[in-house]
């Protein structure tokens, strides 16, 4: 509220000479307050009539509990796999407050806020005098979700959005190619749909009912979240190490320290995008470009530090080796140009979406290794002659016809990942739908690129009170490092399944219980995941 | 008291006979027959546009109730939009029908999806209703009439899908009302020639001249649950823009 000047009313108060002009003044000034006045009485309540504020959100409780076994037999007999980076996951709870705000002013001004509220449980108390910090013992974490500002219809056809955003493209279910503007949030590893909206500034036109222009510019980047204890197998090297230790040493155990690329926050790295949206004969089309960095990195170069040798090995006589590896982690850039549509056929409903990825700058493998490591104390000779890592370059060049001996982790050649799909509701509810992808999100390069099959199945009961939903997931890795040995000799399998059971007893309320195991062969993405194998229960109130 | 037993029978009676079997009644000449599916169709637009709130009310056997709240706009024959306010589960989904595409805002994901025709004959939002009963604004255009009677201030017709149409029902009989051609009541047939749903149109009011239901009650006779539409807040003729009726209105906050 504005408090009017008091002192334009201490001014009328003037004794002078001048008592004429300043009485017809004073007069003047009197009016004018009690006009101002009358005013300030009409403004507030008519903008309080305008402006509509809303609350809602949601309160979240979820309770993970990891099934792993130490080993984990692969789909092929005989092989296994032993990991323990499922740890993290096999027992944790997050309870979340999400609160979200509309503040809408007009039908063309409003905006949006949602913010969560997110318990971590694990107490960051490590001495004695942490336990009197309340935030270190129960940790707590605040998460800016969205918060953006909508000018609607500054024109008749142009609408703009400014602010931390998701821009959700594509028309497949889960698996987009073509939504590239918000990173991965993965930290629930199997939540594949979730995204960190980011800042950008978006503007759409509509130039008619059929046909929308959307134009999208990011000020900076921002990474994906990502369990990189999960991933580390995608983000180190591809590459055998073993091939550098000569006969009579063994490659025990490579350290890997991942360092990742800082962006620069400058107008170099800003990202920008376009889609045109239209619709013909009852099929909608989008066509859409974007310029940005890829939110999974790949390695670029690495860097052996601390050779050490151990024990030998009583069996086979082998000097056991370990390394440490310094990894550079980087986010390529690259153009996406993207394709996608969604009609029916018949009865049945389809999609196709496909991103076209250019490579803007490539990285070639680079592996050095640090100056000889102290294995003879005091003697740097003696250390160098027993270092049983090669002295010759670890990447040379190849000869004519001959394969690299290091690949290129992220090379120039353009690859697509397309999805395509069908769902079906057959008469009584039970909902399938089947999607084929080439190309999961974390793959890049087109030899690096697998096959997969999604099912969903779901069916109600109780008018959709009970919900059951299964998906199961196939890979195919038929790429040149396939299979256990790594050389492509064999086709690398790998399945996922996910059972959920939904329960809303009431309005609002809902209750899940879910399952997920996942099992592959070494080198399938799928198989990343089957540390995760665990049992869930996710209680959820909306308001 | 026999007196007012009497009365009571004869109202019941008198109530009763306007659900007849449609084979009662005098024949309607075949000539009018269309007409009168077409004048049905007319009535259903109700003048160029119309908005109000709706409350949606699940009532199964036992009675227990679920609410749901929504905002709709009507214009012409052939464009609707639905967008749902309560429970908090659902606010904000947005159902956008124009003619024979149906969409569908989720405010979760951000994305509107082109609803597919398996959908179509799905429960609209857990409810008795089915997405191809929201959109069926023409039943002149999807259906066509095979016999017609009157009797007393009713039409009573019965209907069959045209050739070529996907239609969980088999056969429509519907009651209309001489005058002013609104719908009263729906028989839903399906392929065992049973009765599954059954629709009444209710509290006939008149706006502006128009005749317009302000409730819609479906019942679903095999597990004897019912929806109610109420309509509240109604407005006609206010010249509701069709541009409201576009992908870009679909997610927007919305108000009567």
């Amino acid at each position: 509220m504005i408090t009017p000047d008091l002192r334009l009313l201490s001014f009328a108060s003037q004794k002078s000479s001048e008592k004429q002009r300043t009485s017809f003044f004073s007069r003047c000034l009197w009016s004018l307050s009690i006009l101002f006045l009358c005013g300030l009485s009409l403004f507030p309540r008519h903008a309080a009539a305008e402006l509509k504020l809303r609350f809602s959100g949601a309160l979240e409780s979820n309770l993970f509990v990891g099934l792993k076994p130490e080993t984990t037999p692969s789909i092929l007999p005989g092989a296994q796999t032993t990991s323990n980076l499922g740890r993290y996951f096999d027992y944790r709870n997050a309870n979340s407050l999400f609160l979200n705000l509309s503040a809408k002013v007009s039908n063309n001004l409003s905006g949006v806020a949602r913010v969560q509220f997110r318990n971590i449980n694990f107490s960051q108390a490590t001495v004695s005098s942490d336990l009197q910090d309340y935030g270190k013992v129960f940790p707590l974490s605040v998460r800016l979700y969205e918060m953006y500002i909508d000018f609607l219809e500054l024109t008749e056809w142009f609408d703009l959005r400014v602010g931390q955003q998701r821009i959700a493209w594509g028309k497949a279910l889960a698996f987009n190619p073509t939504d590239n503007l918000n990173p991965f949030n993965l930290e629930n590893p199997l939540d594949f749909q979730e995204r960190l909206p980011t800042p950008a500034i978006k503007a759409s036109f509509y130039m008619g009912e059929h046909v929308t222009l959307t134009l999208v510019a990011q000020p900076f980047y921002v990474p994906a979240v990502l369990p990189i204890s999960l991933f580390r197998d995608v983000a180190t090297i591809d590459f055998d190490f073993n091939s550098l230790v000569p006969k009579g040493f063994k490659l025990e155990k490579v350290n890997s320290n991942e360092k990742v690329q800082q962006i620069d926050f400058n107008i170099e790295n800003m990202q920008a995008a376009g889609k045109l949206a239209f619709v013909f004969n009852k099929v909608s089309f989008s066509l859409s470009y974007f310029w940005g960095r890829l939110y999974v990195p790949v390695p670029s170069a690495s860097n052996l530090t601390n050779t050490k040798l151990g024990n030998t090995d009583p069996v086979t006589g082998d000097v056991n080796v370990t390394a440490d590896v310094d990894v550079q982690l980087v986010y390529p850039r690259v153009h996406v140009v993207g394709f996608d549509m969604s009609t029916s056929l018949g009865p049945v409903g389809v999609w196709a979406e496909v991103g076209l990825f250019i490579p803007h700058e490539t990285f070639a493998l680079n592996i050095t290794q640090s100056i000889a490591p102290n294995l003879v104390p005091n003697d740097p000779v003696a250390s160098s002659k027993l270092n049983p890592l090669s002295s010759q370059p670890f990447c040379p060049e190849p000869k004519a016809g001959e394969k690299k001996a290091c690949p290129d982790s992220f090379p120039s050649t353009p690859y697509p990942k397309v999805t395509v799909g069908l769902e079906y509701t057959f008469p009584g509810g039970f909902y399938f739908n089947l999607q084929y992808l080439f190309g999961f999100f974390n793959e890049q390069a087109l030899d690096k690129l697998h096959h997969f099959v999604f099912l969903v199945m779901r069916q109600g009961f109780l008018r959709d009170k009970l919900l059951l939903q299964v998906t199961v997931g196939g890979e195919v890795d038929a790429t040149p490092t396939s299979g256990d040995s790594g050389d492509g000799s064999n086709v690398g399998l790998a399945f996922l399944v996910n059972a959920e059971l939904q329960f809303k007893p009431f309005d609002s309320g809902t209750i899940v219980l879910g399952a997920v195991v996942g099992r592959g062969n070494k080198g399938t993405t799928l198989a990343l995941f089957q540390d995760l194998d665990q049992v869930f229960l996710r209680f959820r109130l909306n308001f | 008291m026999q007196k007012f037993l009497s009365s009571i029978c004869f109202v019941v009676l008198a109530l009763s006979s306007q659900w007849v079997d449609a084979a009662d009644g005098k024949p309607v000449p075949k000539g009018e027959w269309t007409g009168i599916l077409e004048k049905v169709d007319k009535a259903e637009a109700q003048g160029r546009d119309m908005k109000a709130r709706m409350v949606i009310s699940l009532i199964n056997k036992e009675g227990k109730r679920r609410e749901r709240r929504a905002i709709f706009f009507q214009k012409g024959t052939d464009r609707r939009l639905i967008q749902f306010k309560a429970p908090a589960s659902e606010a904000g989904i947005s159902v956008l029908i124009r003619g024979t595409s149906v969409f569908l805002y989720l405010p979760q994901l951000q994305k509107t999806r082109r609803i597919a025709a398996h959908v179509k004959n799905q429960p609209f939002m857990g409810t008795d209703l089915s997405f191809d009963d929201m959109s069926s604004l023409q039943y002149s255009k999807e259906n066509e009439v095979i016999s017609a009677n009157e009797k007393g201030e009713l039409y009573h017709l019965v209907l069959k899908p045209k050739a070529g149409l996907a239609k969980p029902y088999i056969r429509l009989e519907m009651s209309v009302r001489k005058n002013d051609h609104q719908i009263a009541q729906i028989r839903f047939f399906d392929t065992q020639n049973k009765e599954y749903k059954r629709m009444e149109r209710l509290g006939f009011r008149k706006f502006n001249g128009f005749s317009v239901p302000s409730k819609i009650q479906v019942k679903d006779m095999k597990s004897q649950h019912r929806t109610i539409l109420d309509l509240q807040d109604m407005q006609l003729n206010t010249g509701v823009s069709g541009r409201l009726f576009s992908l870009r209105y679909l997610k927007r906050d919305l108000e009567l």
